[in-house]
């Protein structure tokens, strides 16, 4: 007897050419990570060759298997077209599905991690500063996903952190006040947090996004953020992604 | 000679470990390969290992096109002096160079860049054959770019970084790229967004 058709929507993240014509590609929906493969996609006259691609929303239907998962029918939700005509926005949507990809949790719902990708990815293309909304996305999905990071107390103390000078380490998950990181020298590679960084990550944290427009955020101070955030994702992933590197910075 | 516990001959596994490192070949088609292989005459299978080696030790990329070719050594390739340089067609792969070469409908010469920009690969630009294909530019010969990428995420991403560094580099050159939109014997119906998008703004007027 034939296993019954099962219905999915997700995000295709990646794409890679099999045999003569199939083609494999990876989802990430609300049930997690899963790989398919759709026979005959590479020829022009399937009906699953274009929305087969990268970055595209799509609602599939699979018959499930014990190796991989065969679709029958896809159909796009939405393709990110306004993204996929610019190199620089590609670069970025490319970073966060690898992203996601990475802190995707196997057997949880995974769907609030979903949306605020589809989220992210809608509207990055309308973003003023693009970047910014990659530090909220960031940020948004360490939280979610139990490693959010400590920036209203120190890390050591657990005191109020006053409104100076701080350090960050990932090590420890957070801010460390001055006065715990110069007594004990706890944290080994910490980096000095200003004031204005702290801020930025406080209006995120506050989910204060249109405080943030008001800031007059600069691409420089709002990379300095995500160099926070890339040690502790670093840190918590344990290599560094494939598309750090072409997301500038 | 057998080793230990795997009752099959040390050379046997080593064609095996051989063929499954080819793509798409997993380790059942390796061993189902082999033993093909050992089945049959040795004429027929030194052939094989000929051309093989042959192919290695005779073939390269040349420098100019990056197409194969048997002159190494060469700045120009034979292919691509053959061909005027007036019209560069830019492909990702030798593969799809040869099928619009088969076509005949590309008169011009071809640049292969042997890949496409995949950041979720770790391959940026500078993993392609992009510096010589500036090398050609920079003779000043070419009047026109034909980007010829494929219409995938990673190809699209290629070709436009292509236009971006050629236009900001060399002014006098035309960029075109192949024409997007539907496929002949497909149907509408399962269109996706991209492709209908693209058939409506490059429609054409019916003469």
């Amino acid at each position: 007897m034939k296993t019954p058709n099962k219905h999915l929507k997700g995000i295709i993240t990646r794409c890679t050419n099999y045999k003569e014509s199939d083609r494999i590609f990876t989802l990430i929906s609300d049930d997690g990570i899963m790989k398919f493969i759709a026979r005959g996609a590479k020829k022009p006259s399937s009906k699953l060759s274009g929305h087969i691609e990268p970055l595209n929303y799509v609602a599939l239907y699979y018959r499930p298997s014990k190796s991989l998962n065969s679709v029958s029918q896809v159909e796009s939700i939405h393709s990110f077209l306004e993204i996929k005509k610019e190199y620089n926005l590609i670069l970025k949507a490319q970073y966060m599905m690898e992203l996601a990809e990475s802190l995707f949790s196997e057997n949880d719902d995974n769907s609030s991690i979903l949306s605020l990708l589809i989220n992210t990815l809608r509207n990055i293309h309308n973003s003023k500063i693009p970047t910014l909304d990659i530090l909220i996305f960031e940020f948004e999905l360490l939280k979610h996903q139990g490693f959010g990071i400590s920036i209203f107390n120190c890390t050591n103390c657990d005191k109020e952190l006053e409104r100076s000078d701080h350090y960050f380490s990932s090590n420890v998950g957070g801010f460390c006040c001055t006065t715990c990181f110069e007594s004990k020298r706890l944290l080994d590679q910490s980096i000095k947090v200003t004031v204005g960084q702290q801020l930025i990550l406080r209006t995120i944290a506050r989910k204060n996004y249109k405080d943030l427009i008001n800031l007059n955020l600069s691409e420089k101070e709002i990379n300095n953020c995500r160099k926070l955030i890339q040690n502790s994702i670093r840190d918590i992933i344990g290599v560094q992604l494939k598309t750090v590197k072409f997301s500038d910075l | 000679m057998t080793s230990g516990k795997n009752s099959l001959p040390v050379e046997v596994q080593k064609l095996i470990i051989a063929f499954s490192s080819l793509p798409g070949i997993g380790p059942k088609t390796a061993q189902r390969l082999s033993y093909f292989v050992l089945s049959q005459n040795k004429e027929e299978t030194l052939k094989l290992a000929e051309a093989l080696k042959e192919v290695k030790e005779n073939l390269g990329y040349c420098k100019t096109c990056c197409f194969i070719t048997s002159d190494k050594d060469s700045e120009n390739c034979g292919y691509c002096y053959e061909k005027e340089s007036e019209q560069i067609c830019v492909v990702e792969n030798v593969i799809d160079a040869i099928t619009i070469e088969m076509s005949g409908i590309h008169k011009g010469s071809f640049h292969v860049l042997h890949g496409a920009i995949s950041p979720m690969n770790g391959i940026g630009p500078e993993k392609l054959k992009v510096e010589e294909l500036m090398k050609r530019l920079d003779r000043g010969e070419t009047k026109e770019i034909i980007l010829a990428t494929n219409p995938t995420l990673e190809g699209e991403a290629t070709g436009m970084y292509l236009n971006k560094i050629i236009s900001e580099n060399y002014k006098n050159i035309k960029l075109t790229r192949l024409a997007r939109g539907l496929a002949s014997g497909t149907d509408l119906e399962y269109s996706d967004f991209n492709t209908l998008s693209n058939a409506f703004q490059n429609r054409t007027s019916i003469d």
